[in-house]
């Protein structure tokens, strides 16, 4: 297939996200019947400079995408929607920053699946996380997702 | 920083890169490290995660509107085309009109065929 002809639907490879992602932290909310994940994990520093020095960033803070990182709640979120993560793309980002924290300190991170719809075998996928430090909204997290139900081999 | 609006050519991202911003974005997925993988999905080799180029951008609003005289207080971005290891990208911006101290910028991150690989949008504060 050309550059730039792809079909932008088969970006994600399930079993390897679901097998490797490393799942840092500690899970605080993971009830099946609802639409929301959360859980807490480390803002280390050596990983902020280690994740700065390979996208290049070289400013002040914290990088604007670092949060990114904070992401388990969506990979569970597409799972327990029955969303095959190959079917996935990321479509759309948005970050909203509120208030910076210190480095060191425990980010507690809580996904929702906010829009869910199906049409014409599309499945949009939206989600809203919650980057809070000690109850202080730190940032807020954006996502969407297109979903395709490839019949039989997603290739 | 004369013009915070002019243009900027960004690095090009290495394979070797993109190996490292799986391993630390927690974004460990074959396709953007395993040639053999990226094939096998249509691609023509291993391609840049989506969020590296929207790391790219918010490095493109760091060189223009550095910290601390400057606060990002929304990036968003959309992700428009597949970029591939070695694609030469500029970012750009286009300032809409604000209140006074914030910046609404268009953003957008072009590649050498003059494609529109992701477009978004950010609020800049300056701090004072």
């Amino acid at each position: 297939m050309k550059r730039g002809k792809l079909s932008p639907f088969v970006m994600l490879q399930p079993a390897k996200i679901a097998s490797t992602y490393p799942k840092v932290g500690r899970i605080l909310e993971n009830d099946p019947n609802t639409k929301v994940f959360r859980y807490e994990a480390l803002l280390d520093k050596n990983h902020v400079a280690e994740f700065a020095r390979i996208v290049g960033y070289t400013g002040k803070g914290i990088p604007p995408t670092f949060f990114t990182f904070y992401r388990w709640g969506e990979f569970s979120l597409l799972t327990r929607l029955n969303i095959a993560l190959e079917s996935i793309v990321h479509t759309e980002q948005e970050y909203s920053f509120h208030h910076e924290p210190e480095l060191g300190v425990t980010l507690v991170a809580e996904t929702e699946v906010v829009q869910f719809r199906e049409r014409r075998g599309l499945k949009m996928i939206g989600m809203t996380t919650k980057l809070t430090h000690a109850g202080k909204l730190v940032a807020t997290s954006s996502a969407s997702f297109l979903s395709r139900e490839l019949p039989g081999e997603a290739k | 920083m004369n013009d915070p609006l002019a243009p900027m050519k960004m690095p090009v991202f290495e394979k070797g890169q993109l190996r490292e911003y799986a391993a630390i974005s927690a974004d460990d997925n074959l396709i953007h490290y395993d040639e053999a993988t990226a094939q096998q999905f249509g691609f023509s080799g291993v391609i840049v995660h989506g969020m590296l180029s929207m790391a790219a951008m918010g490095n493109y609003l760091e060189a223009r509107f550095p910290r601390p005289q400057y606060k990002i207080a929304n990036f968003s971005v959309r992700f428009r085309k597949i970029v591939y290891p070695g694609d030469a990208l500029e970012c750009s911006a286009t300032e809409k009109p604000s209140e006074p101290g914030t910046y609404a910028l268009a953003l957008s991150l072009k590649n050498d065929r003059g494609e529109v690989v992701c477009d978004g949008s950010a609020l800049v504060q300056s701090v004072v």
